[in-house]
């Protein structure tokens, strides 16, 4: 800020269009071409926009190099039954399954479910399908054949001999309930990485599904369908709403801005230049190849709100110096004069806040960060070129601008700085007294933060598909299906590699039981299957079905007749690799890494050249290597994010002691969301991993408008009283605004269907209001107490314009 | 190997040990309840093969056998036990008990068994014990699968061959022993029937079945077979003549037991329980809600029963009992 130039261009009615930077000047000389060319942009890529698809691919969302995923990929074509399979229960509220309309409808909807686009139908399963066999031994030998006979008329005898196919089938807890009153469809699901197959519409399988659901279910018949097919489908519709959350935002911040300027004119400029950005991205995407899914959808509303933030804060220094009596033109220039850099470091900022989240190895945060990183670029052209430049035709109201300016110059007279509460408030953390008590206060919460950071759970915590809530349609489903069937829904898998055709080998099936017992027994295992299990199953059915035979036989004429008859998913062609599938109670991360340890553990000792034991496939698998990753990429981001912010910090101010006054509020702030989250019973997971670094990246650019203000007018001489009030008056307002707009603006999403939106909303919120409320109270009292005042030399202040030297360079 | 999972897992066998119930089941787990089935505790064995059998003489000592061979005893009513035989040991024996007999007489006959015994010890210890039986403390036989049959007279501390005993040219499966005043029998693979007297040669009965049998039961006086494909036959002239029983299931059955009131009990492969009143001539079915595989009966104190399964160990209490014929709709 500079009361000079601005006294300055007030007393010259003839502005000199040749100060200012090169930037200021190309621009602002040519504001008709760079408005049209901003129109023309606009419109390409408004067009673009139509193009946008909103997706969630399965491959996205887990940790591609981690070494589990790389075997996972490696041997995934060979695992037959893989982690995408849909299971569609149909449910019988009267009587069993045995009954002839009951079977008709499975039937019938299993016939349906054939053709859907999408399915794996040599591995498809339903009790109708010829997969589905019974094995059975008579006086004459072996029998069997498909549950349902070839000759099922619906008759009683029928049905009857259905009901004990099932019983024999050993399908019970498996495709058929234990308390017979539903049976599974299973529908593994293409992978997208087969050649020739096309990637999976999740959105359209699962309308298929759900007008499925609508057209079968009647008073008795009820269908409950899970998997990460159906998850990603309720999400998509989930974001359908998300529409409805922007209305509301949009509406939020709207009345918040002319609440504050009561200019209509200038309120609506700053929302169409917020939308014209989020606009742009949207644009951008598709042209990049991108598709928006639930995670990088959260990114346009975050766009939007950090454009408003900006752009409040250049309307506002427009009319300020409108308000004092310049031209329309000239405000704008002076206004981006004075704080084009601040915005562009504070952008930027964001945008290395935003880029950290590259460091993840999972696409969709990746993908996140991208979508991010490119919203904040376009922020800089609109926000920050084109909207003075569009403010530069219009101006602002007089009557808006005159009681702004009215304001200051009361307040700035105000010596004692005591005519308004809320900042005379604020300035007595440039007191010693309540500096410390400022800074004892924010140390106590740091500790206490700290500790209770240490209980923050990786992974998700709750039961079911944690992305959704959990009374939705889906988790009630997935209840069902946890309740009725032995298999869980979360399944991890353990690849066993032995040379070709040995995976009937005894000693290598003794050691696979072996693996399989020490799964069994830890907490948390429900049930396990196995070639190993299912040999010791084979021996007794080759025994007519006498269990006394149940173990693993130790003839290997037997074992090899015994795999001619085992199902797929347990080995592959070229016997040479087998599944141990785990199926657990949950998939809490406690769970999964007694999983993870005893795998490793046995495979540390009976890995050999011949032999080893691989985690890992399957839903929890895949959870398990993506808690490792988030994990450790916690920890990474961090201190990427920390380092990234010291050094546009010091860049910025050219003081450590500044640098120290930035960051450790922001550092508070995020050893309280992490608290926060234990609070909460939030884990630390793809969805919350990034709220950290998006929390940080927001939370500097208050720091930095606020501090920016104080420096200049500190490095002229001032108090750090007077510096820090007069930083409230221009910038500092608007950071509470911001903070509050943005608090709002993201609190809404509280609302979402989708549990993880939720969680992150909640999480932003609290950040940018708690970053706010750091920057206005710590960065005072830290500047007090680390002396930033003294430390200042005035002979540093190369020149009074602007905030430091980079800014004759732009 | 203790293990949380081992009360639902596959149990083959369940027995009284005076007012202890004990049940064996796969890896080697052993399952003891000293308040009749409400709860129950695992016992560590020393080994981690199927078990299969178990029995007690009296309330201390007992024997259960299994897979690989294994025999294993306990002095303290099933609290501890100590492994007597392995598969391997069994061969040992046999070959050596084989050879001394072709020594002592060497034709044909010995020359055989001396081969087959070889066989034994190649094949390795691959071989099941199917049923266990005991006299009392101190006499008993094992008998197991490809004709596999060893006797004990000092309580296990040494086991003979005596498969030569036994007219089972086939090595088919044994299943099961019972006795009856003084009567033992053997049923097994291939409906095969096998008498003896106390000790004595087991001589071939004319069978009935022509699949497994995998049980015997003796009423009073009467004799109930009973295995494949619900296939059940009865005989009133200690194993002369048989004749079939009518059962409506064809679910294979697979242990029987004699209550108290002379009621006999047989269970099967999917969840049904086969009562007779009358000595075997008629039975009654109920069904578990759970058509679950039932492997082995015991009775409880309040003239209940307790049964061992592939989910460990059942009470079916009657509320869950439907009577057949049950054509739910």
């Amino acid at each position: 800020m500079n009361g000079d130039s601005v006294k300055q261009a007030s007393d010259n009615p003839v502005f000199d269009e040749r100060t200012g930077g090169v930037v200021e000047r190309l621009l602002f000389n040519h504001r008709a071409i760079v408005v049209l060319a901003c129109l023309l942009i606009s419109i390409f890529l408004g067009y673009q926009a139509g193009d946008l698809r909103l997706n969630a691919a399965f491959e996205k969302m887990i940790p591609v190099s981690h070494p589990y995923i790389q075997n996972y990929f490696k041997y995934r074509n060979q695992l037959g039954e893989g982690g995408n399979t849909l299971r569609v229960a149909v449910h019988t509220t009267e009587g069993t399954i045995y009954n002839p309309e009951y079977l008709e409808t499975v039937k019938n909807i299993s016939d349906e479910l054939f053709l859907v686009p999408g399915i794996d139908r040599p591995y498809m399963k339903s009790l109708w399908t010829p997969a589905t066999r019974w094995i059975g031994v008579t006086e004459e030998g072996f029998d069997g054949g498909p549950v349902i006979p070839d000759d099922y008329d619906g008759s009683s005898e029928s049905i009857d001999q259905v009901r004990q196919n099932v019983a024999r089938s050993g399908e019970v807890g498996h495709l058929v309930a234990s308390n017979m009153r539903s049976s599974v469809i299973l529908l593994p699901l293409q992978d997208a990485s087969n050649k020739g197959a096309a990637p999976i519409d999740y959105h359209a399988l699962s309308s298929q599904l759900e007008d499925l659901r609508q057209r079968y279910e009647t008073d008795t018949i009820k269908i409950h369908i899970t998997g990460f097919a159906k998850v990603v489908g309720d999400l998509i519709d989930g974001l359908k709403l998300m529409q409805v959350f922007f209305a509301f935002t949009f509406v939020i911040c709207a009345l918040v801005i002319f609440w504050y300027t009561r200019c209509l004119r200038s309120t609506a400029l700053v929302l169409l230049c917020s939308s014209i950005a989020v606009a742009w991205l949207l644009g951008l995407l598709p042209l990049l190849g991108l598709e928006l899914d639930p995670y990088s959808i959260l990114v346009p509303f975050l766009i939007f709100a950090i454009g408003l933030s900006h752009g409040a804060q250049k309307m506002n220094g427009i009319m300020q110096d409108i308000g004092r009596g310049a031209d329309k033109v000239i405000a704008a220039r002076l206004t981006f004069r004075r704080l084009f850099l601040t915005g562009l470091m504070a952008l930027l900022a964001d945008a290395v806040g935003f880029g950290v989240l590259m460091i993840i190895d999972i696409p969709v945060i990746q993908e996140l960060a991208i979508a991010a990183t490119i919203g904040v670029m376009v922020l800089i052209f609109t926000n920050l070129i084109l909207l003075p430049i569009l403010l530069s035709y219009t101006g602002v109201s007089a009557t808006a601008s005159r009681r702004e300016a009215e304001r200051e110059t009361r307040a700035l007279e105000n010596i004692e700085h005591n005519r308004q509460p809320l900042w005379s408030f604020l300035d007595h953390f440039t007191q010693r007294k309540w500096a410390r008590i400022a800074v004892m206060v924010g140390l106590a919460l740091g500790v206490f933060g700290f500790v209770t950071s240490f209980q923050l759970q990786i992974g998700d915590l709750d039961p079911g598909a944690p992305e959704l809530r959990p009374d939705s349609r889906y988790n009630q489903d997935n209840a069902f299906m946890v309740s009725n069937y032995a298999a869980s829904s979360d399944k991890y898998v353990v690849m066993v590699k032995a040379p070709q055709y040995y995976c009937a080998n005894y000693e290598t099936l003794v050691k696979v039981d072996a693996l399989e017992s020490q799964l069994q027994m830890l907490p948390g295992v429900v049930s396990s299957s196995s070639l190993a299990a299912l040999s010791k199953t084979a021996a007794a059915g080759m025994n007519e079905g006498n269990l006394a035979w149940y173990g693993i036989p130790s003839n290997q004429g037997l074992l090899n007749a015994i795999i001619t008859r085992a199902p797929r998913e347990l080995f592959n062609q070229n016997c040479d690799l087998m599944t141990i599938n785990v199926f657990l109670s949950d998939h809490k991360a406690e769970t999964l890494s007694r999983v993870v340890a005893a795998v490793e553990a046995f495979a540390a000792e009976h890995n050999t050249d011949t032999l080893q034991f691989m985690s890992g496939a399957g839903n929890a698998g895949i959870e398990a290597a993506t808690n490792i990753v988030v994990k450790r990429a916690n920890v990474q981001m961090l201190f990427m994010v920390y380092a990234a912010v010291i050094a546009l910090c010091f860049i910025t101010f050219r003081s450590w002691r500044a640098v120290l006054c930035t960051v450790l509020p922001l550092m508070l702030t995020s050893i309280l969301c992490e608290a926060l989250m234990v609070f909460l019973g939030i884990g630390l997971k793809v969805a919350t991993l990034p709220v950290i670094a998006l929390g940080v990246g927001i939370g500097v650019d208050y720091a930095l408008y606020v501090l920016s203000i104080t420096l200049v007018h500190l490095r002229q001489g001032a108090t750090l009283s007077n510096a820090y009030y007069t930083a409230l008056l221009s910038t500092g307002k608007v950071v509470v605004l911001t903070g509050v707009t943005l608090g709002i603006a993201v609190a809404t999403w509280a609302f979402s269907p989708i549990k993880f939106q939720a969680d992150m909303g909640i999480l932003l919120a609290f950040m940018f209001i708690w970053n706010m409320l750091g920057a206005l109270v710590l960065i005072p009292a830290l500047a007090n107490l680390l002396g930033l005042a003294n430390s200042l030399s005035p002979q540093r202040v190369s020149d009074e314009q602007g905030v430091s030297r980079f800014a004759q360079l732009v | 190997m203790i293990s949380p999972l081992a009360q639902h897992s596959l149990m083959l066998d369940i027995t009284r040990a005076g007012s202890r119930l004990v049940a064996v089941g796969e890896r080697g787990f052993v399952l003891v309840s000293d308040d009749e089935s409400q709860t129950w505790r695992q016992i560590l064995t020393p080994v981690s093969v199927t078990l299969t059998r178990v029995v007690f003489a009296n309330e201390h000592k007992g024997w259960a056998v299994g897979h690989a061979g294994v025999i294993l005893h306990t002095e303290d009513g099933g609290l501890t036990w100590q492994k007597q035989l392995d598969g391997e040991q069994a061969a040992k024996i046999e070959f050596e008990a084989a050879q001394q007999a072709h020594q002592a007489n060497p034709d044909e006959d010995t020359e055989q068994r001396v081969i087959d015994a070889e066989y034994l010890v190649a094949d390795g210890p691959d071989k099941p014990f199917l049923a266990l039986h005991f006299f009392d403390e101190h006499e008993g036989l094992a008998v197991g699968a490809y004709g596999l049959a060893f006797a004990t007279s000092d309580g296990g501390a040494s086991w003979r061959p005596i498969r030569h005993r036994i007219d089972n040219p086939m090595g088919l499966h044994l299943y099961d022993i019972e006795e009856l005043n003084g009567a033992v029998f053997i049923a097994g693979e291939q409906g095969i029937l096998l008498r003896s007297d106390r000790g004595g040669h087991f001589t071939a009965l004319e069978s009935p079945a022509s699949g497994s049998l995998f049980g015997v039961l003796a009423g009073s006086g009467n004799l109930v077979a009973y295995g494949l494909r619900g296939k059940a036959y009865l005989s009133e002239d200690k194993g002369q003549h048989w004749r079939p029983v009518t059962n409506n299931r064809s679910a294979n059955l697979t242990s029987g037991i004699r209550l108290n009131d002379g009621t006999l009990l047989l269970v099967d492969e999917s969840g049904g329980i086969l009562s007779s009143q009358d000595g075997g001539q008629t039975f009654k079915v109920t069904t578990l809600e759970q058509p679950i595989y039932l492997s082995g009966i015991s009775t409880l104190a309040n003239d209940q029963i307790v049964l061992s399964s592939t989910r460990g160990l059942v009470r079916p209490s009657s509320a869950n009992n439907t009577m057949e014929p049950n054509h739910e709709r």
